[in-house]
């Protein structure tokens, strides 16, 4: 497969809002990809209905070369899905590892498992857990509660949990947002190592430098439509584009 | 079917006091964002305050009305100020229980002054007035008009306050957005201490009016608040004529089922909440609430 | 001495029933007021099957078992809900409940209640003694107990934690949100229909009273006071809600102004709680209470 993703005639409907208006683009496996657009585009009610919060009102999603438009949110993640929130969703009460550790799959987390001995394999996973808070540093607040972590390294754990399951595609919703520029190069840095160890990466992002130096292609949507597709280069020199951010009598 | 225009006219009687605490309850829960469970208990408190005024402390009915009027208003301010106030901002969980906890101590502060049996505010060897209309088909006692006359005419007022007084504006405001009616320059605190206040004057003009139509006890503020609940939650919360219909349903299905039947009556609550449960599997948000998709684009 | 301990026994069941509340409510985060009815289930199962000869034992599972029944039965709902609307679908339950106990007179008895409900025999003594009893019942509760505290400190728990948290969140985790709160249902119902079944045997009588609003209050201020989500919490809540009219007795109080005073108390206790110290003796802080 050389698409991992192909979101086909997506609409998506509140009341009379047109969020998402039959939007089609594809994502190739094992890229850095790209979702720009100005506020309102429907970026985030896209990255919802990839991740199976949202349902489509018309339009279909295929994952793996697998249908998964009827699919539910929790299905879709078992599938290899992970995404990461704009607000910052890590688990405030748990420790920075915990927050990890859940994101693991074969966690021993079913009902009956509670009578196995779940403590061996938990401290494995802890171990796992570990290594990738030493990717960014983190391993010394392991133990600290996710609340006492700074907006910043808040950001990386979400990051990080998106990664920890192993999912073939990542979604990353504002990545850098509110985040300073060396952390920002960190996070550079993260996901292309994520790229290097066979992940998708699919970032929605207000932050252009960021964007265009890390993404191979960029989608651009604008009013629930996707407006354009291709290289950095290429998109910056879009007129389209231009018109969409900038608006029309500045093209 | 001789006793159905009897039954229709009891049905409607029971509508009109759920409405008058339902109304209140609705507009509570649009800006409180949580269900009051201490509502009923203020209306039966009324219940009781006028008791003391009217039967113990000798007062005329419009005098004693007043008396308690504006206290069950205070005591509405008081709650709310100084128990639900704190805890606003904090998730469902904590106001909700918490007006469970004070919907106890108020009943079991009546019960301590009242003594726990029943009361009435029959006069000694007075009967009360009764009509019979409707080509003699009907029984209606004074009373019972005047709940039907006064529950009307007080949410009718409630409807045209809400929709053309400069506060009943700012209590819908308040109710829709706390924070945009912030910035438009509406006091919030100030408008939430009106409504809990208007709401507790309802619900209290609303006990009085059961008291006075049949016994009242202790026990019956939470049976009052958990209707008016179903009520405002069928018809959707938050919304007036939501509440209304929803006080329509229960006091219909209530009397009409048992007294078309031959269902007896102690199954009264078991069909009225079977109802609602049965409603709400097929509209979550209530009749007039909408679906998923209308609630998630508010 | 006697007295004492037939309290704790009475401590040992409610603390049961306060833990398997506790679930639902502290641990998953549902406004679960139904919990008496599912345990009255419970109780009005064991007393007419052991009233009818069934061996003891299997009364009390089969206590269980129906009341679990009526646990999913509650939950189905409850699934598709926003918190206070299952507030009240789990209320309304409770009241259905309750007036199905008094209307099925065939079944059971209605407000007349069901008497003489056996104590268990072992060995060939049946045990009437309250000492006898307490033995009994604290070695079936503890065993329960144990089974729970496993559970509660597992993986297993640690997920429904975080889907009480931040339901969204689990689910791009993985997690399957329908599954873990049916399964919190039927724990939460199998054990405290045994529960049930214990209470049943321990009072000897039950009717629709013991299993009504005044009873929900009860429960539901056990579980706040003792702190949501904490398994010694529900068991310090248990303990110190059955004190507490025990108290009152000491002190020179006319009987006829015990019973609202103790549910004066009750109220206060969950007010000042509510406002000060939402989450318990020993509650841990949760997000249940924080926007």
């Amino acid at each position: 497969m050389t698409n991992i993703l192909e979101i086909q005639g997506i609409s998506k409907t509140f009341g009379g809002v047109h969020a998402v208006e039959q939007c089609s683009f594809s994502v190739k496996k094992n890229s850095i990809t790209g979702l720009i657009g100005p506020n309102g585009a429907g970026k985030t009610t896209m990255f919802n209905l990839i991740s199976g919060l949202l349902k489509s009102t018309e339009g279909s999603i295929h994952f793996k070369d697998q249908d998964i438009t009827n699919f539910t949110a929790y299905k879709r993640a078992r599938r290899g899905l992970a995404r990461s929130y704009q607000a910052i969703r890590v688990f405030p009460e748990m420790t920075a590892l915990d927050n990890i550790v859940v994101a693991f799959g074969n966690n021993k987390e079913g009902l009956f498992q509670a009578f196995t001995p779940f403590r061996r394999h938990q401290r494995r996973l802890e171990c796992k857990a570990m290594k990738l808070l030493e990717l960014v540093g983190l391993e010394e607040k392991a133990h600290l509660k996710a609340y006492e972590l700074s907006y910043g390294q808040k950001k990386l754990l979400e990051i990080l949990r998106a990664k920890a399951n192993n999912a073939e595609l990542i979604l990353l919703d504002e990545p850098t947002a509110g985040i300073n520029p060396t952390l920002i190069k960190k996070i550079t840095t993260l996901i292309r190592q994520f790229q290097k160890e066979g992940h998708t990466i699919l970032i929605v992002e207000h932050n252009m430098p960021f964007i265009m130096d890390l993404c191979e292609t960029i989608i651009v949507m604008d009013r629930g439509h996707n407006i354009a597709e291709g290289k950095p280069k290429d998109i910056q020199s879009n007129k389209e584009v231009l018109e969409a951010y900038l608006g029309k009598s500045h093209a | 079917m001789e006793i159905l225009p009897q039954i229709l006219v009891i049905s409607i009687i029971a509508s009109a006091i759920y409405a008058l605490i339902a109304a209140g309850l609705t507009l509570t829960f649009g800006t409180l964002e949580f269900i009051n469970f201490a509502h009923g208990e203020i209306a039966m408190a009324g219940a009781f305050v006028f008791l003391y005024f009217f039967s113990d402390f000798g007062l005329g009915i419009f005098p004693a009305l007043i008396v308690t009027t504006l206290i069950i208003a205070a005591l509405g301010m008081f709650i709310e100020r100084t128990t639900f106030r704190p805890v606003r901002d904090k998730q469902e969980f904590i106001p909700l229980v918490l007006s469970i906890g004070i919907s106890i101590l108020i009943s079991a502060a009546v019960m301590l002054k009242f003594g726990g049996g029943s009361h009435t505010y029959a006069v000694a060897n007075e009967m009360p007035t009764v009509y019979r209309i409707w080509n003699e088909a009907v029984i209606i006692s004074q009373t019972q008009i005047v709940i039907i006359l006064s529950s009307v005419v007080l949410i009718s007022a409630l409807f045209a306050f809400l929709k053309y007084s400069k506060t009943g504006k700012a209590i819908r405001a308040v109710s829709d957005n706390k924070q945009v009616a912030a910035i438009l320059g509406i006091n919030v605190n100030r408008t939430i201490v009106i409504l809990f206040t208007i709401a507790s004057g309802l619900a209290a003009i609303a006990g009085i009016l059961i008291a006075f139509d049949q016994n009242l006890n202790p026990r019956m503020g939470l049976q009052l608040s958990i209707k008016a609940f179903a009520a405002i939650i069928l018809g959707g919360v938050g919304k007036l004529h939501g509440a209304i219909l929803g006080a329509i349903i229960i006091g219909f299905s209530e009397n009409m089922i048992v007294g078309l039947t031959n269902i007896p009556s102690s199954y009264k609550s078991t069909i009225v909440f079977t109802i609602f449960i049965i409603v709400l599997i097929f509209k979550p948000y209530g009749i007039f609430g909408g679906n998923k998709e209308e609630v998630e684009s508010r | 001495m006697d007295y004492i301990l037939f309290i704790a026994t009475l401590v040992a069941i409610y603390s049961i029933l306060t833990i398997t509340m506790n679930i639902l409510v502290g641990y998953i985060g549902i406004l679960y007021l139904a919990h008496p009815a599912v345990y009255g289930v419970g109780a009005y199962t064991f007393a007419i099957l052991a009233k009818g000869g069934t061996n003891y034992f299997l009364a009390l599972l089969a206590a269980g078992a129906v009341a679990t029944i009526l646990g999913l039965i509650i939950a189905m709902p409850t699934l598709k809900l926003k918190s206070h609307y299952i507030g009240m679908s789990t209320l309304g339950f409770l009241i259905i409940c309750h007036g199905l106990f008094i209307n099925l007179k065939g079944i059971t008895r209605g407000a007349l209640g069901i008497p003489g409900i056996p104590r268990p025999t072992i060995f060939g003594e049946t045990l009437n003694t309250n000492l006898s009893f307490f033995i009994f019942t604290i070695i079936i509760t503890t065993v329960i107990g144990i089974i729970l505290h496993r559970i509660l400190h597992s993986p297993f728990s640690k997920t429904m934690e975080i889907i009480r948290e931040d339901e969204t969140a689990a689910k791009t985790l993985g997690k399957n949100i329908i599954k873990y709160k049916l399964q919190a249902f039927m724990i939460t119902s199998f054990f405290g229909g045994i529960g049930g079944g214990l209470l049943a045997s321990l009072l000897g009588y039950i009717s629709p009273t013991n299993f009504n609003i005044d009873e929900l209050v009860l429960i539901l201020t056990m579980v706040i006071i003792g702190g949501m989500a904490s398994f010694w919490g529900s068991i310090v809540g248990a303990t110190i809600i059955i004190l507490i009219p025990e108290a009152l007795k000491f002190l020179d109080i006319a009987p006829a102004l015990i019973g609202p005073l103790r549910y004066g108390i009750y109220g206060m206790l969950i007010i000042l709680f509510m406002i000060y110290k939402p989450n318990g003796i020993l509650g841990r802080r949760t997000n249940v209470f924080s926007k």
